[in-house]
């Protein structure tokens, strides 16, 4: 009776379960582990909660129709003195009305953009460069790492602003009169572009250096004696031991970033006025935030409730850092 | 007599160092028959790990093959190693030549099951064996069936690639992954592993040394290697590990009919588990001999000196005199010449050529070759 079921359709389901199963062993292994840890936990809870806040932005702050929506909306009449929290402005609002609980929350959104597109692409060009001059060495790789120190050479913020004054708001890719590519940046698009631009080195750096540890290793060598190809060496047996403490650094440059982000948009470069940023929400409340006339700390929510989003988000994404560490690498693991 | 496997003629290895160029290898000629056990015996840094790599080519790079032979027949075809290219090297590296490393667990990828790496030499040079496999079988679906056929024809093809490396659409793979795993559970079952399948799954830094290299011969004989170089396989374990390495070693070779380079510096090694034995003192072959008659009758003055020094309860016993010589400024003529007790003239200015003295004992001396001529 046992064989005749085996062949039915039932038995595909299971098959397909007992393939699983190791999987799904793995699985609880991990939650187990990060069980122990209680701060991985919290910084896992805190990205989560911020991921949910940027993906339901839209239904607790409702942009309102005919607008951008990352724009904060202003409310008449447009007064320059900036109010306290009221059951209408949960947070206060700016000085020139601006909402300052819109801005914190559709600000998740702008965070995760700047965040995730940067350490992304600066990650991907890292990977690229550093992997390609660690493993062939030579003169590729005098030339790919005196290219890294160029940029090294140059202090990181005063560069990316230097790149973003500079970058054209339209480049043209491709123009044959009728077929036209013309890419259009705004100043945000800008800031992202010189981040990633001044970001590669740094994990080009630290992966060369994993590659050129893990390439000496006896079991890349027993990977070339059972012939692989370099490029599957490269990918399979190279990348994954020498990606751990990418992943640990990107994670915290993250934060990192848009702490960056937001130091550029309290200098008032970057994203326009009126952007939902965190550090443009602050740098808007620039002259109130001590202000002599007044009770020092009156205003206190213009420059608390955004510094606590970025200080939340930062502190998150650090925690998560050592939580990828600990859930990822299986040396670390399995003790 | 059986034929020769393979041929190694006049190899001779550089290492370009900053002191200057090692000059690791010297014209070494080598032998390996279908079959046997050769032993490649010598004190350390000699060129006998040096030799094994580059009959693979893959001498590690400060290293330069200047010249010589690696042949090896295959399919009535023989083919000199060091002028292929290196997509066929690809072909024969793990196939019909594979490696067994020293140190069993720096030999393993930390980061994949021991299953994950008996699969990719399975998969990397049976693809298409395992493919046909897959095909027979009668509940494809057609996306598999398409899939199949493609890599059947063509085992790079890029379109495999490509979704074999997308997550969801690569499922189809897991037919032809759970081919290669029963295989391998096949495998470690001929090696009396207990409880293969979790085996397969366990991490490299939770098995024990011995079972580590078991994991490694495993590997290395998963695609039924025509020869498979030992490089010391059973230095870094303790005693009675070693003897079961050994034994499984010498039953294994019996089941898989593959000849064996067992390089090593330990001549209680080579007295268990050798047909032959070629004693290597800094980078040439000074004496080949069957392992009997070199135990009973070694020729060469290092040979002897050699079996001298093997400690022995109740014996003194004795160091070879002087040290190894640098290999970047290596002494004229015979290189064993200033160490030799029975050094004459003609040894510091000629070097010697390697004489066949009996029916498959050769050496490499003036004290013999003077006599034959």
């Amino acid at each position: 009776m046992s064989k005749k079921s085996a062949t039915s359709g039932k038995s595909r389901w299971q098959e397909f379960k007992a393939s699983r199963a190791p999987m799904w062993k793995e699985i609880k292994f991990t939650l187990n582990r990060l069980k122990k840890s209680p701060l991985s936990i919290l910084g896992i809870a805190i990205i989560v909660f911020f991921i949910i806040l940027a993906l339901i932005a839209p239904l607790i702050a409702p942009p309102v129709p005919g607008y951008d929506e990352y724009m904060m909306p202003k409310e008449k009449p447009y007064g320059s003195t900036p109010k306290p929290p009221s059951p209408e402005h949960l947070f206060g609002t700016t000085p020139y009305q601006y909402d300052i609980f819109y801005g914190c929350i559709w600000g998740t959104r702008t965070a995760f953009r700047i965040g995730v597109f940067v350490v992304f692409f600066g990650l991907l060009f890292g990977l690229i460069i550093g992997g390609i001059s660690g493993y062939y060495g030579g003169i590729i790789d005098e030339v790919m790492m005196r290219g890294t120190d160029i940029i090294f050479a140059f202090p990181g913020l005063l560069l990316s602003m230097a790149l973003v004054v500079s970058l054209p708001s339209q480049i043209t890719i491709i123009d044959y009169g009728s077929i036209r590519w013309i890419v259009t940046l705004t100043s945000l698009d800008k800031v992202l572009i010189s981040f990633i631009l001044i970001g590669w080195p740094n994990y080009a750096r630290v992966i060369r250096g994993e590659v050129l540890r893990v390439k000496n290793e006896v079991y890349v060598e027993a990977a070339k004696a059972i012939g692989c190809s370099d490029f599957r060496i490269m990918i399979k047996h190279i990348l994954p031991n020498s990606i751990y403490p990418i992943i640990i650094i990107s994670s915290l440059d993250i934060g990192g970033i848009v702490l960056a982000a937001a130091a550029l948009g309290f200098l008032g470069i970057g994203s326009p006025e009126g952007y939902s940023d965190w550090g443009r929400l602050i740098s808007l409340s620039r002259d109130w935030i001590l202000p002599s006339n007044a009770d020092p700390l009156g205003y206190w929510y213009l420059f608390i409730i955004p510094g606590i989003f970025i200080f939340m988000f930062v502190l998150g994404w650090n925690l998560l850092g050592d939580a990828f560490r600990d859930i990822l690498d299986p040396t670390m693991r399995r003790r | 007599m059986e034929k020769n496997l393979l041929e190694i003629k006049d190899l001779t290895l550089n290492f370009y160092t900053y002191e200057g160029v090692v000059r690791a290898l010297d014209r070494v000629n080598l032998e390996v028959k279908e079959g046997e056990t050769l032993g490649l015996v010598g004190e350390t840094g000699c060129g006998k790990s040096v030799t094994g790599f580059s009959i693979l080519d893959l001498v590690p790079p400060p290293g330069y093959i200047e010249g010589g032979k690696v042949i090896f027949e295959r399919k009535d075809k023989r083919y000199n190693l060091l002028d292929q290219k290196d997509s066929f090297l690809r072909t024969i590296r793990g196939k019909d030549i594979s490696m067994i490393f020293q140190d069993p667990r720096s030999a393993l990828n930390p980061v994949y099951t021991i299953g994950d790496q008996i699969t990719e030499v399975l998969l990397l040079h049976r693809r298409v064996e395992f493919c046909k496999q897959v095909l027979s079988r009668k509940d494809l679906t057609r996306y598999e069936r398409s899939l199949y056929m493609k890599m059947l024809k063509s085992p790079s093809s890029l379109t495999v690639r490509i979704l074999s490396a997308i997550p969801i659409l690569n499922r189809f793979k897991h037919k032809i992954e759970a081919l290669a795993r029963a295989e391998a559970i096949k495998m470690f079952k001929t090696m009396r592993i207990p409880d293969p399948e979790r085996f397969l799954r366990s991490y490299p830094h939770e098995l024990s040394g011995g079972m580590a290299q078991r994991a490694v011969i495993g590997i290395a004989l998963a695609c039924g290697p025509k020869i498979l170089l030992a490089d010391e396989p059973t230095t870094n374990l303790d005693v009675t590990i070693q003897l079961q390495i050994l034994n499984l070693i010498k039953e294994l070779k019996k089941d898989f009919h593959s000849s064996i380079i067992y390089v090593t510096h330990d001549m209680g090694v080579i007295a268990e588990v050798c047909d032959r034995v070629a004693v290597m003192y800094a980078g040439n072959v000074v004496e080949v001999a069957d392992v009997f008659e070199l135990f009973k009758n070694p020729l060469h003055p290092y040979t002897k000196a050699l079996l001298e020094s093997i400690p022995r309860a109740g014996h003194s016993f004795k160091s070879i005199e002087g040290t190894v010589p640098s290999l970047i400024n290596p002494p004229g003529g015979c290189r064993f010449h200033d160490r030799c007790p029975y050094a004459m003239e003609v040894c510091i200015r000629v070097k010697p050529t390697l004489v066949e003295l009996k029916e498959g004992h050769f050496v490499h001396c003036h004290l013999y070759s003077k006599g034959s001529e």
